[in-house]
């Protein structure tokens, strides 16, 4: 059944029924519905979350939102688009791109995901290093509060005076409202680009380079990081595009400008990986080599299946100065353990995917690669990180909140939850763990 | 008297200096010194034991925002928590206490050859809480965004005595909901920001001025157009400001700071990574607008360069003593010429001097009024917010600045919208004695 689980497959429960509103209006009416007769419900975009926000774990209602699906208004006269949820990301860059404009955050699901979904999980993307993530391109929105109220909230214009509500609602997954509708801002396209593809023998090595890139403030629009197992992942599938199985690692860069600015800028990284001794570095300025290498870094994730039947993927954020020392602890927990571990993430931000393959039909591998999944979550908060960079809490990452947080913030995050959703139906338990069990921690 | 036990542990200034920590008239009953964020967090407890009001102060710079206070009874002055807590130049990132200067803070990290992507007035005053609690930024908001964009980790003292931390050090984190976001431009109303954590850039390789004056604001807003539509603009290249100067600007900007034209200028700061690509931006730029029929155009480079945004930066300050009166006014981009218009307009009907300054790129431009006579100021502030708000979608004037007998007649935040009593209940849980700046805020909050 499609509405049991999201895109994270370990938990599963079914929605009592599940209803498809097509406007604004019917949505406030399910709800209203819900509200009257003490039903729990919750928003479903496309069910490409990685946390199992969008599954019903208390039954109830599911409102999935795959009818509103219209590009409402493109303003470019304001570098605003106006969308109802369930348009993708690269629908909004495609209506953009008619008059050389772009939507920026462009999550690895970006041709699959709704904007509705993107905006409760604040999503990121390859190129967030540089444009920021989705909480910094969206502008206004429409909401149907838990109460059935609908909301205006922001607009077109900036800083409306107030609390930034747009700002607290985006990556709050869906449980202080459903959006019905988003001001999203789009921006002109860069002049050109240039991809680099550095291979590396050692992962240190890899790492080694992405840390100085940052370090001697070499702003690419993306750095991407794939270990051995995640290329030969892609490779045996029907996915391949050549990547080089036989490296340890390999690091994909992207860069933006005018063509002198590209060649300066490919110059740079390419002394940089030579000095942290890649065993090659290519550069391309095909608009073509480069979609066909970020495609193959898109895919990686959906090739897992090709390595184990199954994975359990972290999303860990860490201080870019520490990913040498953290991609050397992956994999002593990979030996430790005897699970692969496939590393393929966004290194420019050092938000790690560790996805750690187990077969479910093997008696223990499962909870021994959850395990290792918090093992290596507590590790990245001990290095000054967080437990989720871009795919959200949900049920997943509920219990690990207190690694990162006292209980007093937790509870100060629990007042907005009591001040949005006094009822507690609107896709409850998920994000904040429950106080006693905190408390005994 | 119970502000007399709220202070009594702490620093204390003499009586005599109460009189220059005043908010729209209403002095308080003593300035407490606090100088770790620990002793903030007690000091906030103390005071909401007794039901103290506490006002924050960083450098005094903003101090004119918000409504007039219910009551003023303690102030907290935080220029002690001035440290930077940790700057790890690898990671583009810095943490440091709220009561920091800006320029202070951006001299360590210009050592690196990086900066902290604000520009808002009073750099050599302004300190990072303050610019966090009022929004407060500048020109290359176009190119960099604003606080909430930059901001990545805050500390807050609340008003129960407990320090929270929402965000950290990381670009990527959406552990639980996004609390950092509600204390941009709270005005000190949810807790006092004891520590923050911004995202740093790396300092531009070629930056240079481009100016160019117009015989009409038409034609102005035309060429700003077919360039903020046009022109991309990013880490490193492209314009990173794009500032539109009335006659009545320039011609103070020529008196303090930089030999300008007076008419309407258009004045672009363009970054580039080779010199170049600089040469070919600006080659560009004045193709669009000699195309608008701009009178003269010219470029800036080096020492001139610096003086010239560092006047358009600062320009508040230096026109500080000519207007009584600030207005921040957002609205659609594409409207940003027309509330210039509107604002000229209103100002010649109530006999006001008057001059703008637009973030032309991002529909965010400052008006400046003055007059002897508050009826009048407060009557064209009515009449522009009324025009303002016509475009809708979220467009809105706030009075950044005015004099008490001002704001007794207008509302500086203007009309609460639908969403108001959620902010409200977001205050009522997070203050729920009311102690944070008392009725400065949104609403009365």
């Amino acid at each position: 059944m499609v509405y049991e689980c999201d895109g994270q497959t370990f938990f599963k429960s079914a929605p009592d029924i599940v209803v498809f509103p097509t406007s604004t209006e019917e949505v406030s009416e399910i709800v209203d519905v819900c509200n009257r007769h003490g039903v729990p419900y919750l928003p479903r975009g496309a069910g490409t979350a990685l946390s199992g926000s969008a599954v019903a774990i208390k039954r109830g209602v599911m409102i999935t939102l795959s009818r509103m699906n219209r590009i409402m208004r493109v303003d470019f006269d304001n570098q605003r688009i106006v969308v109802e949820p369930y348009v993708t990301a690269s629908q909004i860059t495609a209506a953009a791109s008619e008059r050389g404009f772009f939507y920026a955050p462009d999550p690895a699901s970006y041709t699959v995901s709704s904007i509705g979904g993107n905006i409760a999980h604040n999503a990121g993307g390859n190129h967030c290093i540089k444009y920021g993530v989705t909480t910094n391109h969206i502008l206004g929105l429409e909401i149907v509060l838990p109460n059935g109220t609908v909301l205006e909230i922001g607009g077109k214009a900036l800083d409306p005076p107030g609390y930034d509500l747009v700002g607290l609602l985006v990556g709050s997954e869906g449980t202080l409202g459903i959006v019905t509708k988003a001001i999203v801002r789009i921006l002109r396209k860069a002049p050109g680009s240039a991809a680099l593809l550095a291979v590396f023998d050692s992962i240190v090595d890899a790492s080694n380079a992405v840390s100085e890139t940052i370090a001697v403030g070499k702003t690419a629009a993306a750095i991407e990081f794939m270990d051995q197992l995640a290329m030969r992942a892609v490779e045996s599938g029907v996915r391949a595009c050549g990547l080089p199985v036989d490296a340890e690692a390999i690091i994909l860069f992207e860069v933006e400008g005018y063509s002198e600015e590209l060649d300066l800028q490919g110059q740079h990284m390419m002394e940089i990986c030579k000095k942290n001794h890649a065993r090659s570095v290519a550069m391309s300025k095909d608009p073509a080599g480069i979609a066909k290498l970020m495609a193959g870094r898109k895919a990686a994730f959906g090739s897992m299946g090709n390595l184990a039947p199954a994975y359990v993927c972290d999303d860990g954020t860490i201080p870019r100065s520490r990913l040498p020392e953290v991609m050397t602890k992956i994999r002593e927990k990979s030996v430790e353990t005897g699970l692969m571990i496939a590393n393929v993430f966004h290194a420019g931000e050092g938000n790690l995917h560790p996805l750690i393959l187990y077969n479910p039909r093997k008696q223990g591998e499962a909870s021994k690669a959850l395990k290792a999944g918090m093992d290596l979550l507590r590790l990245c908060v001990e290095v000054g990180g967080t437990i989720t960079g871009e795919h959200g809490v949900g049920i997943e990452k509920k219990e690990l909140m207190s690694f990162q947080y006292t209980e007093q913030e937790l509870d100060r995050m629990r007042f907005i939850k009591e001040i949005f959703d006094s009822e507690g139906l609107c896709n409850p338990d998920k994000i904040l763990p429950n106080k006693e069990l905190t408390m005994l921690a | 008297m119970s502000v007399d036990r709220v202070v009594s542990d702490s620093t204390t200034l003499g009586f005599e200096e109460l009189a220059k920590f005043q908010v729209d008239g209403v002095k308080p009953k003593a300035v407490v010194v606090p100088e770790t964020a620990e002793e903030l967090a007690a000091i906030l407890k103390r005071a909401n034991d007794e039901q103290v009001a506490v006002t924050p102060w960083g450098g005094g710079t903003m101090m004119s925002m918000g409504g007039i206070p219910k009551r003023v009874e303690v102030v907290l002055l935080l220029q002690k928590l001035n440290r930077v807590v940790e700057y790890l130049p690898e990671e583009l990132v810095v943490t440091a206490e709220a009561g920091i200067t800006l320029e202070n803070l951006q001299a360590t990290l210009a050592k690196n050859g990086q900066f902290l992507a604000l520009d808002p007035p009073y750099a050599s005053r302004a300190t990072l809480g303050g610019i966090v609690a009022v929004n407060s930024f500048g020109p290359i908001c176009h190119l960099y965004g604003r606080v909430r964009d930059l901001l990545l980790g805050i500390r807050v003292a609340n008003s129960d005595g407990s320090l929270t931390s929402f965000g950290g050090r990381v670009v990527k984190n959406v552990a639980g909901y996004d609390m950092k976001k509600l204390y941009v431009g709270s005005l000190g109303t949810l807790g006092v920001i004891a520590v923050t954590t911004f995202k740093l850039c790396p300092m531009p390789m070629f930056d240079a001025t481009f100016l160019a004056a117009f015989k009409s604001l038409d034609d102005l807003a035309k060429a700003s157009h077919e360039i903020v539509s046009t022109c991309h603009s990013s880490i490193g290249i492209g314009p990173s400001a794009v500032e539109g100067l009335d006659p009545n600007s320039c011609a103070i900007l020529a008196c303090n700071s930089f030999d300008i034209p007076q008419d309407y200028v258009l004045a672009l700061r363009v970054l580039a990574m080779t010199d170049g690509s600089l040469r070919e931006r600006i080659r560009e730029l004045s193709g669009i607008t000699s195309k608008h029929e701009s009178k003269s155009a010219f470029s800036v480079e080096g020492a001139e360069h610096e003086l010239l945004w560092r006047g358009i930066r600062e320009y508040p300050q230096l026109s500080s003593g000519r207007f009584s009166v600030r207005c921040k006014v957002s609205t659609l981009i594409s409207k940003v010429g027309e509330a210039m218009d509107a604002a000229r307009k209103v100002s010649e009907k109530y006999r006001l001097e008057h001059s703008s300054v637009a973030h032309m790129g991002v529909g965010v431009l400052h008006v400046y009024l003055n007059s002897s006579d508050p009826d009048m100021l407060s009557k064209a502030v009515q009449e522009l917010r009324t025009y303002v708000l016509g475009a809708g979608s979220g467009s809105s004037v706030v009075v950044e600045a005015a004099p008490a007998s001002v704001k007794l007649k207008v509302d500086v935040w203007g009309p609460v919208r639908k969403d108001f009593f959620l902010m409200q209940g977001i205050k009522t849980r997070f203050d729920p004695i009311g102690i944070l700046n008392p009725g400065r805020f949104i609403g009365g909050i």
